[in-house]
């Protein structure tokens, strides 16, 4: 799974945010609200991982168990399939 | 999906990329995106997102205020539009602008909202000159 192109992370203030690009920004108007560790799935989802990999890269990054990553990450893979970001075909 | 109403009610910001050229040569179609809180305090050269009559979603800026309403325009505009406070959604307080970000509090956008908006007449001109340059 990937998150599909077009879109790009901006910081405001002291928010992350989600917002399309290009072509991309008639088309969309999706609005995701992150937080650093969710900043960091989405950069490392922008190249083709499996769940796997992105749940090891998270262990790695942060002190969290195994139980902690898989809820975070299942938070953000809801989020992110709901806006219609997520490539999960590749 | 939900509106930019909704969104300001439960984030209390809005962010979005921009559409059209309204507000070029400050913002350009497709390239900047904006960053959007709840409307208070509005001043004049405040930048504004609200919602036309019709349902089409606008960002354009004070450029006077009345006793009940508000004139805006489009900084690439000539046509001033009267605005409700209802249908103001929330003000621009930050933006990207070709990745750089910028905030409307700083000095330099305040110089840049003056001199843009007393300059109304000779727009047309500075327009024409700023679009035969940019090729971006």
């Amino acid at each position: 799974m990937k998150i599909k192109d077009g879109f790009i992370l901006r910081k405001f203030s002291d928010k992350i945010v989600a917002v399309a690009e290009d072509d991309y920004a008639d088309n969309s108007n999706s609005f995701i609200k992150m937080n650093s560790s969710a900043e960091f799935v989405w950069n490392f989802l922008r190249q083709d991982r499996t769940y796997e990999e992105v749940v090891d890269a998270l262990l790695e990054k942060y002190d969290i168990d195994r139980q902690t990553a898989e809820n975070d990450l299942n938070g953000f893979l809801s989020v992110v399939r709901n806006a219609g970001l997520l490539d999960e075909q590749s | 999906m939900s509106s930019p109403e909704q969104i300001i009610k439960e984030f209390g910001f809005y962010s979005a990329p921009v559409h059209g050229m309204s507000m070029y040569p400050l913002l350009k179609n497709h390239r900047d995106s904006v960053y959007i809180e709840p409307p208070e305090h509005l001043k004049k050269y405040d930048v504004v997102l609200f919602r036309r009559k019709n349902g089409q979603l606008v960002l354009h800026r004070i450029v006077s205020i009345e006793k009940s309403c508000f004139l805006v325009c489009g900084d690439n505009e000539f046509f001033k539009e009267t605005i409700q406070k209802e249908q103001i959604i929330g003000k621009m307080t930050e933006f990207c602008r070709n990745n750089k970000n910028g905030k409307t509090a700083g000095l330099k956008f305040k110089i840049y909202s003056h001199c843009w908006c007393s300059s109304f007449f000779i727009r047309k001109i500075l327009l024409y000159i700023y679009t035969k340059f940019d090729r971006d």
